[in-house]
């Protein structure tokens, strides 16, 4: 982190709510992305980064001083995403869900439909496509994020690709 | 970048949107004040409890017990579950979103399709009778009625506006409103289009229509008597029950009769629609009308009420009083009596009890009776596996089956009932054939409403432990954390039970969360009673981590996956060390051999996570996820694919389906 950061994480740890939301503001959009890819819910996506928000105020002393906010508030974001997709309600979702990806399984073949194959990911390949391909970031947050080391991550994304389409190949940094 | 990295990120964009300046302008508000951290909930209880010992003894008793949840101090949010209401009133503007105002007073969002509701704030003053519109789950309006004057020549209303989901409220007042006649509903459209309806005994309805949101209001044409109906002076006296819009086209019932009303120019002019059997008929859609007035005897019309055909629905209730329906789309649904709300997740076929909360039934409460010919697939299977040769399957929630020849040949084993009334979620752990344990465990979205709060009362029981000795013949409740008897050892009404696993008759392990800290309870007497350890905060923690998922016992150590770490016990989980982690899916074959299964690539560790190798594997599935994988032993383990279940005989490599319908 540079030094103003690392200036705004002091007086966020010492109870100042403005420096919070100073380190905060830069990071509501791709977090609310990250969540609207995960959960593809308005509603949904603004409360788990709401919450987020809330646990990193919280929390802010566990967060490493000299380490950048955003993966870890990424990773926050990304637990209550998983948190929510756990939950009873999405649980009568998914079956939902699950029928009608059968039912336009042919079409997907097909058409390639890249945003049907997107719905039947699995979401831990969803939230890992997302945070490279679609946040940017680089791969060393990527890991970070995901709690793993940077070849984990890699590895992760290349397992993400093949079950998005078989033959799929990109090239991961790094 | 390659066109199909393009591609992906345009598939990726599309999923995805911007936060609104409002949410943000929401975001900043609720950042206004720290929380509290959760190293001040002792403090906080203390003082709780002082205050309530001022005022009630009964009262102090729960009080003690906030102080034994580390619970998350709430920030924002608290989910305040409704009860007791004798009156609900419901909005619901998306098939997420849903608004129920109690007893006039109380005012709850639901954004999760009416699983969790949070209490929002009122107005400071919402009069006699309020009711509640809302066009999302941020805007809506309130219309409070005042006290009326005899036969109600006269009422006066205000009427109140929120863009922020109550946080705050704007009077709007009633500009072009008449005093004459009572308010009594209140619909809005969208965020301009509203109307507010009026009546007295003597006098037909009126109806007030809005182009501003609320600023200002103009009445139309008093609504004209149906035929064959005249009323002594010059209307119907009844009042406007519902009120449903599809784009300019309006309609509405009048209450207690059978009587609907169309409007084809946004609520400009009425005409008498046509007549339905019964004045609970609700329109699902603009063709799809339903009446499940009469158990048994429900009816439907596909052609706008012109005519019925006989409808199979469950849908009954014990509920005194008149019930009001109200969709939400085509397929989400909800049925108010009294103080109980009833919902549908499929057009009014089935349905379920959502207010009091805690009486949703995802999984219907088991019944050992019901003998099902086929249970319907894709469906959720729960497997414990405790030898090379036994396996347990809890089907649907609960349907029990046993195999003891590694899953070629299943037997109907029987069930526990939940007893505490309400829904509860049943999870299995065996540690052979015969011994075996069910937890019928609460679930809230926050884990932490069972907070010594008022509301506290409407939980019955948290959890309940039944223990079988006898393959599942009979059952016996062993164990339960019942609301106002606190046990010296039992399992805590607070925190979300979310792992359960025993390790021999005596012994057994069940993790619990309160969503900032997880905590494996012991038992060494077959679940009777329960002590708590704290799972350690390893460095860079993040905030909802470490949801025990899964917990293996094996050779006297403990090993708990709570995503993404690993934490082991050698003193029969006394205490916690984290020994690794991974993000999910992690599986846990051993305390050292851990998997990764992805279809058509698995990644294994033979050293507790320290290095990784590619497991050549022929695992595969088509599921979008929900995949649960146990091991019962190093080489035997089973897996479960929305209902279906794998078997592998050589430690993951090879996979067979080996079960694709129940029973």
């Amino acid at each position: 982190v540079n030094d103003d950061e690392a200036q705004q994480l002091a007086r966020a740890r010492a109870g100042d709510g403005r420096a919070f939301e100073e380190l905060l503001s830069p990071l509501v959009d791709p977090a609310f992305r990250l969540a609207m890819t995960m959960l593809k819910d308005r509603s949904a996506a603004e409360d788990v980064v709401q919450e987020s928000a809330l646990k990193a105020w919280r929390h802010l002393d566990r967060h490493r001083a000299q380490r950048s906010l955003r993966p870890w508030f990424l990773a926050i974001v990304a637990n209550e995403c998983r948190n929510v997709r756990r939950g009873r309600w999405w649980s009568v979702q998914r079956l939902a869900e699950v029928a009608l990806g059968a039912a336009r399984e042919d079409r997907w073949a097909d058409r390639m439909d890249l945003d049907a194959a997107l719905d039947r990911l699995p979401r831990h390949h969803l939230e890992v496509l997302s945070l490279y391909y679609h946040l940017d970031l680089p791969i060393d947050e990527v890991a970070r994020v995901l709690g793993c080391s940077e070849g984990a991550a890699r590895q992760r994304i290349h397992r993400a690709l093949a079950a998005l389409r078989p033959g799929m190949t990109l090239e991961v940094d790094g | 970048v390659t066109p199909e990295e393009n591609e992906l990120r345009r598939a990726l964009e599309l999923r995805s949107g911007t936060p609104s300046a409002e949410f943000r302008s929401r975001l900043t508000q609720s950042l206004g004040t720290r929380p509290a951290p959760p190293n001040l909930m002792p403090a906080v209880a203390f003082a709780t409890a002082v205050v309530l010992t001022l005022t009630s003894v009964g009262i102090l008793v729960a009080a003690g017990q906030l102080g034994r949840t580390r619970g998350a101090a709430s920030g924002a949010r608290v989910v305040s579950p409704i009860s007791n209401a004798t009156v609900i009133q419901l909005s619901t503007p998306s098939t997420n979103v849903a608004w129920a105002l109690a007893d006039h007073a109380h005012l709850y969002r639901s954004t999760d399709l009416g699983i969790s509701w949070n209490q929002r704030s009122m107005p400071s003053d919402s009069g006699t009778k309020s009711v509640v519109s809302f066009i999302d789950d941020h805007e809506g309006w309130l219309l409070a009625p005042g006290s009326p004057t005899t036969h109600c020549q006269a009422g006066p209303a205000d009427i109140w506006h929120t863009v922020d989901a109550g946080t705050t409220w704007a009077r709007l007042g009633t500009q072009g409103i008449a005093s004459s006649q009572c308010k009594n509903g209140i619909w809005f459209f969208d965020s301009r289009h509203g109307v507010v309806v009026a009546w007295d005994e003597v006098h037909a309805a009126t109806i007030y229509r809005t182009f501003d949101g609320g600023k200002t209001w103009a009445a139309t044409k008093l609504l004209p008597d149906p035929p064959n109906y005249q009323s002594a002076q010059g209307g119907v006296g009844y009042q406007v029950a519902w009120m449903k819009g599809f784009g300019a086209n309006l309609y509405l019932g009048a209450a207690g009769t059978p009587y609907i009303y169309r409007s084809t120019d946004g609520g400009a002019s009425w005409k008498w629609f046509t007549k339905v059997g019964s004045p609970e008929t609700v329109m699902v859609t603009e063709t799809r009308w339903l009446d499940l007035t009469v158990p048994g005897q429900a009816m439907e019309s596909v052609n706008g009420g012109q005519q019925f055909h006989q409808y199979v629905s469950d849908f009954t209730t014990n509920s005194p009083g008149t019930t009001q329906f109200l969709f939400a789309d085509a397929r989400v649904g909800y049925a108010t009596t009294g103080g109980s709300v009833q919902q549908t997740l499929d057009g009014g076929q089935h349905w379920v009890t959502v207010i009091p909360p805690e009486g949703r039934v995802i999984t219907p409460s088991p019944s050992p009776s019901v003998s099902p010919s086929s249970i319907p697939m894709p469906t959720t299977v729960d497997l414990s596996a405790p030898s090379s040769s036994v396996v347990w399957a809890l089907v649907a929630g609960q349907y029990l089956f046993r195999s003891t020849d590694q899953g070629n040949t299943w037997q109907r084993r029987t069930m526990p009932e939940f007893k505490a009334g309400g829904a509860a979620k049943a999870h299995i752990t065996f540690v052979n054939d015969q011994d075996g344990w069910v937890f019928f465990v609460v679930e809230t979205a926050d884990c932490t409403t069972y907070q010594a709060t008022p509301t506290r009362k409407s939980i019955p029981e948290g959890v309940q432990v039944y223990r079988t000795t006898d393959g599942a013949a009979t059952w016996t409740l062993v164990d339960s954390a019942v609301q106002g008897q606190v046990s010296a050892g039992g399992l805590p009404l607070e925190q979300c039970k979310t792992a359960f696993d025993f390790s021999d008759p005596q012994h057994g392990l069940v993790g619990t969360t309160d969503l900032v800290s997880s905590y494996m309870w012991r038992t060494s007497d077959g679940g009777v009673t329960w002590t708590q350890a704290e799972l350690p905060h390893p460095a860079g923690w993040v905030p909802g981590n470490d949801r025990p998922y899964s917990i293996k016992s094996s050779g006297g150590t403990e090993v708990v996956y709570a995503p993404g770490d690993v934490f082991e016990s050698t003193d029969g989980g006394a205490t916690w060390a984290r020994v690794g982690g991974y993000p999910p899916p992690l599986v846990i074959v051993s305390p050292t051999r851990w998997l990764v299964i992805f279809p058509g690539s698995t990644s294994e560790t033979l050293d507790a996570g320290k290095t990784w190798h590619d497991l050549p594997t022929d695992y595969h599935t088509d599921s979008t996820g929900f995949e649960l994988f146990v091991f019962a032993t190093d080489k035997v383990g089973y897996g479960t694919d929305l209902g279906k279940v794998m078997r592998t005989l050589d430690g993951g490599a090879h996979w067979e389906l080996i079960k694709t319908s129940w029973p």
